[in-house]
């Protein structure tokens, strides 16, 4: 489900709740649902209030300091031990991670 | 009087001389902790505090010269300790060990700092209140039907508590100030960049900070000198250079101009917490800093901003909770996307999810340009505001939460009016600013209030030195 819109003043539905939900890889209750569109419905229309703003040749921030594109030298370092790595996933088997078949 | 009621400008003199151990400090926490354990309603202040591993730190003590002399420090359970779990307050790390150290622990112990008991947040420390944790509601120390405030809120519980002589938590849109002003002690959010957000789990990349919650300014610039400095770890880590913050407490306020934004004096702000405020004002006035009405005009923006920004950026930090590399793994599916959505769904709390699905949506084709890139362009306006005010002035004294402590579960069920009372140390966050709460006094049945102190990028200094004044003064 994919939605246009010129910005500001939508409601939030039921189905633009599960689309999101998707998106976010989450799965909701009915209950969840209805909180979650009665809660984000009354805070993006709150958000609306962006729309008062002449933003048009006004440059977005992304970060305060200016810093772009520090990189480091592309050397060899110090990394984990594949056994340091092995104890955190919750499934391990002979070096890889488990998951279920993908392909 | 117990060590763990001592200041850590006290206790490293104590440990220094040699005339205590660390092993004694943490005996007297820990009797504490447990007095507190077994109270009517407990604070519930940490969610690890485990002898045996702290009792590994202080073996691990190295000693030498350094300015803290092995005085355990308390950390909220959103910063990697080695060894530590590390929950974040959630369901999905209630199993999660660190295998390293954040820098600013590194950094913390090479000054004779020992990471000592884990701190109970708000979840992924998104909450102002610390109701959302999967390990229960903290309570204030000061009224313990109330809450601590969010999301530091075990940090500033605990200090305030005697349960920890001091702590390191974690701000993104307040989450050190408003507990702090809450529960009566100091804490401050350096400025952007100060301190390594490496080991630091990630809730909003470019607003997090980690910084110090403590008995008394002095504490929070020893704290401060300790964890700040260059790290190759974090790409937004600032190289400037680190300040001896403990010679600027106090120090004269003379001709200094502090700058009282008008927005931030309007309708919402409780009269007696106005009242606190407006006496944080005549303290430094009396101290002959000049006072100079100025005006923040985009301020009313502020929430809208933050809260479109720091989902945006939660939404996409915390896709890698998934239960495949790490984290808890609740159930196993067939299917790759059904077990992505069955953990997440079950590890998750709802605040956590509900800021999620906010940002996921500001981000998604269709409405990114409606909301998160608007909320970029508003923010550069905020950002310029203080820009402009600090020409004028050296520091900003405001308000930190336009009320005191309320109680526990009163606004649960209205999250935007919950985020509304973040409005004014969110504008802080989108720039990049530091500020601290320092206590000024208490209102109606004990309640404790702070005044906010911000000032220009890298000018931690003037915020030490007036909040000095202020806590000197408003006892």
């Amino acid at each position: 489900m994919h939605r246009e819109t010129g910005g500001g003043n939508m409601r939030i539905d039921r189905e633009t709740i599960r689309w999101v939900a998707r998106l976010a890889r989450l799965r909701l209750s009915p209950e969840e649902e209805r909180s979650m569109e009665s809660h984000l419905g009354s805070i993006l229309e709150y958000m609306d209030i962006l729309g008062e703003l002449d933003l048009e040749r006004v440059e977005p921030t992304a970060h305060t300091l200016g810093y772009t594109n520090r990189t480091r030298k592309d050397e060899l370092g110090q990394s984990f031990r594949t056994e340091t790595v092995a104890l955190l996933a919750p499934r391990w088997a002979r070096d890889h991670v488990v998951v279920p078949r993908v392909v | 009087m117990g060590l763990n009621e001592l200041s850590v400008e006290r206790l490293s003199i104590l440990l220094k001389k040699g005339e205590i151990t660390p092993w004694d400090v943490v005996q007297d926490l820990k009797d504490a902790v447990e007095r507190d354990r077994q109270s009517e309603l407990p604070l519930n202040a940490y969610i690890d505090f485990q002898e045996e591993v702290i009792s590994r730190e202080i073996q691990q003590y190295e000693g030498g010269a350094n300015s803290l002399y092995g005085t355990p420090i308390a950390i909220k359970d959103v910063i990697n300790v080695i060894g530590t779990r590390t929950t974040c307050a959630s369901r999905i790390l209630s199993e999660y060990r660190s295998p390293y150290d954040a820098t600013a622990i590194t950094y913390l112990r090479t000054k004779g700092g020992i990471p000592a008991g884990k701190l109970n947040m708000d979840e992924f420390a998104m909450g102002s209140s610390n109701e959302n944790s999967a390990f229960g509601v903290v309570r204030n120390p000061h009224d313990r039907r109330r809450i601590p405030g969010g999301s530091s809120g075990g940090a500033a519980s605990a200090v305030a508590g005697d349960l920890a002589v001091a702590a390191l938590g974690s701000d993104t849109g307040g989450s050190i100030r408003q507990p702090a002003s809450m529960c009566g002690v100091f804490g401050i959010k350096p400025t952007y960049g100060r301190v390594s957000r490496c080991g630091l789990v990630a809730y909003a990349s470019s607003f997090d900070q980690i910084g110090p919650v403590t008995k008394t300014v002095m504490d929070g610039a020893l704290l401060l000198e300790a964890i700040s400095g260059y790290d190759s770890k974090d790409s937004t880590s600032a190289q400037e250079p680190v300040p001896l913050y403990r010679l600027a407490v106090g120090r004269s306020v003379k001709n200094m101009k502090v700058g009282i934004p008008e927005e931030y004096f309007g309708e919402g702000l409780d009269e007696a917490v106005r009242g606190k405020v407006e006496r944080g004002i005549n303290i430094l006035k009396e101290a002959g800093a000049q006072i100079k009405q100025i005006h923040l005009s985009y301020t009313k923006y502020a929430i809208a901003t933050y809260y479109i920004i720091a989902t945006a950026e939660a939404s996409s930090n915390l896709a890698r909770f998934d239960g495949i590399r790490y984290g808890t793994r609740f159930l196993e599916t067939e299917d790759l996307i059904e077990l992505y959505e069955e953990n997440r769904s079950m590890g998750f709390g709802a605040e956590v999810k509900r800021r999620i699905l906010l940002g996921t949506f500001a981000l998604s084709s269709g409405y990114y340009d409606a909301y998160y890139l608007k909320a970029q362009k508003a923010r550069t306006l905020i950002s310029e505001d203080f820009k402009l005010a600090f020409r004028e002035v050296d520091v900003i004294l405001t308000p930190v939460s336009p009320v005191p402590a309320w109680t526990i579960g009163e606004m649960m069920d209205d999250p935007l009016q919950m985020y509304l009372a973040d409005i004014y140390t969110v504008p802080v966050n989108l720039a990049g600013l530091p500020a601290a709460s320092v206590p000024c006094g208490t209102v109606a049945g004990g309640l404790p209030v702070g005044v906010q102190l911000i000032a220009g990028q890298f000018r931690e200094e003037d915020i030490f030195s007036t909040a000095g004044i202020i806590e000197r003064e408003a006892q």
